[in-house]
């Protein structure tokens, strides 16, 4: 006879062993699931890490050196390049969670919607969807910022436009081959509801691609709202952006490369997280696609 | 063959007019409109300039009648006047067209000339050293923007090799291998990143056709390896491989935008900054149509290209 609690304790000891197991399966996974913890709790306590504003110029401090004064230097107007990498960050994961989490909710659910109705509605939808998606993501982006003007919503708003037919039709064509499935006519047969049906069997079956592609999206959505910046159609200055930041510095990489680097490493810290999460997340829920 | 063609062609048509439909109502939607946005700034125009302005632009006509008439103004390449500069729209594209054409098929056939025996390697040495090697330079590009590495590239090679950026640049048209020189590196850049997606993709595409049991067969029959690879596997693991690069045709097209502003290359790409930059709504609405018709148009080569290579696809199994 087995002690309940020495079974809790091995319970538990086995979801260890579980989650060792599988930072050991998906190494790279791990380290972007810190590099992104890191990222986060960088952007939340920006001010206990920077002790510098990083909004304050002064022509007299101009590039300085790193490890000066200034750990990491400052730039052609004399701000702490550490303090605006620091909180560059926010503005990042501010654009880029909240682009990706609006374009795959919604792409998503209209995705399902369009798998289900079949028809002329779905044919209409996937056209104009079609068409969207012939459109390049960057130049998207830029036609939206260039008619709503440059701010902050707009950015997150060029972001998601972007993203929406993507998510939609990976939702949908997932919706379509699950509703083709066995299971579901077993499930009309047993006397299910068509609500339960849909919710229950359809869309619980479409999750593991929407979150996959979904994870894919946020690098994309990282390198979007960075380009935008560096063109000069992201958020508006004085709010430190990587992206901008980058664009200002590099004419005057040669004498003064740090504050070109700095928002560089940034920038690539945020893709590279995002990309080996959602690496690691599709090996996961998906293990056809392992070999890619 | 011929049927499928002119399927695909047809397809091309309501998609041309959603995109169509779509850049017109761009103007429409301008906060105020594309004047009162362009001259918005430091001195604004009184009621009456707008007013003329509006009416020399045909502004002040209904809503359906300039809709037929961009429409026909496309059909005869008329796409407006800059209002920032006073020249035509047309005149602007036509030397600016054949730069970004350039650039983008040559970034796309570098694409093809390393993705493809990049890619052979990876998938034969699978889980062997060159596909670890591979796999690394592969993951370390698809996560770097290009801009970032446009910079540091211009940067390094301006700081220790005294290289400088071409301030003119020569059209593949009339100076070609000056202007092969001048847009390698452009190119190239842009190209690293579909390399190395469709290097993965080819890899797991071989390794999947590998296992075939026709490989097999070759294999006892004394078929040699390389020849086994050459022949039998690789033409077709690369088919599934055709559309990751009309996908990423599309991506070079978009990243033409960012190269070109970078290397200060006068293409499309580099127009569409400027315009959204000075808010100069008819060249910006110009341009995109071009980059958005040469996307298109990339996109409809691939497909076609799919069907001839694939003879399942055109048949509609």
């Amino acid at each position: 006879m087995t002690n309940p609690e020495t079974e809790q304790e091995s319970k538990k000891w086995l979801r260890l062993r579980e989650v060792w197991a599988l930072s050991l399966r998906e190494p790279l996974g791990v380290l972007g699931a810190l590099l992104f913890l890191s990222l986060i709790l960088m952007a939340i306590g920006a001010p206990l890490w920077a002790h510098k504003d990083p909004m304050t110029t002064s022509i007299s401090q101009a590039f300085k050196p790193p490890l000066s004064h200034f750990w990491l230097g400052t730039d052609h107007l004399g701000r702490d390049v550490w303090s605006r990498f620091v909180y560059g960050s926010r503005i990042s994961l501010i654009v880029a969670i909240s682009a990706v989490a609006l374009a795959s909710v919604g792409g998503g659910l209209l995705g399902i919607f369009s798998g289900l109705v079949g028809g002329k509605t779905d044919s209409y939808l996937q056209r104009f969807m079609d068409s969207l998606l012939a459109i390049p993501a960057i130049v998207l982006a830029i036609i939206i910022m260039a008619v709503l003007g440059t701010s902050t919503l707009n950015v997150i708003i060029a972001i998601t436009i972007g993203g929406f037919p993507r998510v939609n039709r990976v939702t949908r064509s997932a919706a379509v081959s699950i509703r083709e499935c066995l299971f579901i006519e077993s499930a009309v047969i047993a006397g299910a509801s068509k609500w339960r049906i849909t919710i229950r069997h359809i869309a619980m079956n479409c999750v593991a691609p929407w979150l996959v592609y979904s994870s894919a999206l946020l690098g994309a959505a990282f390198i979007a709202e960075a380009s935008l910046s560096f063109l000069g159609m992201g958020v508006p200055p004085p709010t430190p952006s990587w992206g901008r930041d980058l664009s200002e510095s590099l004419t005057r990489f040669e004498f003064a490369p740090w504050p070109c680097i700095i928002p560089g490493l940034g920038i690539s810290m945020a893709v590279f997280s995002a990309n080996f999460l959602g690496d690691a997340l599709r090996n996961l829920l998906d293990p056809r696609l392992k070999r890619i | 063959m011929i049927g499928y063609v002119i399927k695909r062609l047809l397809w091309f048509i309501p998609v041309l007019l959603v995109i169509l439909t779509l850049l017109f109502l761009l103007l429409q939607v301008v906060p105020g409109d594309p004047i009162r946005a362009a001259f918005g700034g430091e001195n604004p125009l009184d009621e009456q300039q707008v007013r003329a302005l509006r009416a020399e632009l045909g502004l002040d006509r209904p809503l359906y009648i300039r809709y037929v008439s961009w429409l026909w103004g496309v059909l005869h390449f008329d796409l407006g006047i800059s209002i920032y500069s006073g020249t035509t729209v047309k005149k602007q594209l036509v030397t600016r067209i054949p730069v970004t054409v350039g650039l983008v098929a040559f970034a796309l056939f570098i694409t093809l000339i390393f993705s493809i025996p990049f890619g052979t390697l990876a998938g034969y040495y699978h889980d062997r050293w060159p596909d670890w090697i591979l796999r690394t330079i592969s993951i370390l590009f698809i996560g770097l923007p290009h801009f970032w590495l446009a910079a540091i590239a211009i940067m390094l090679l301006m700081t220790f090799s005294g290289w400088s950026l071409s301030v003119e640049y020569v059209t593949l048209f009339t100076q070609p291998i000056k202007a092969l020189k001048q847009l390698a590196l452009p190119a190239f850049i842009m190209a690293l990143r579909p390399i190395s997606i469709a290097t993965r993709m080819i890899r797991s595409s071989l390794i999947e056709v590998l296992e075939e049991d026709y490989i097999r067969t070759a294999r006892a029959k004394g078929v040699t390896e390389g020849l086994l690879t050459r022949r039998h596997a690789l033409p077709n693991s690369i088919i599934p491989v055709v559309t990751v690069y009309g996908l990423e045709g599309i991506v070079l097209v978009g990243a033409s935008v960012i190269i070109e502003t970078i290397f200060g290359i006068p293409g499309i790409g580099s127009l569409v900054v400027e315009a959204a930059n000075n808010r100069d709504f008819y060249v910006l609405q110009g341009s995109i149509l071009v980059l958005l018709s040469y996307a298109l148009l990339l996109n409809l080569v691939i497909d076609l290209l799919y069907g001839w290579l694939d003879p399942r696809i055109r048949y509609g199994r």
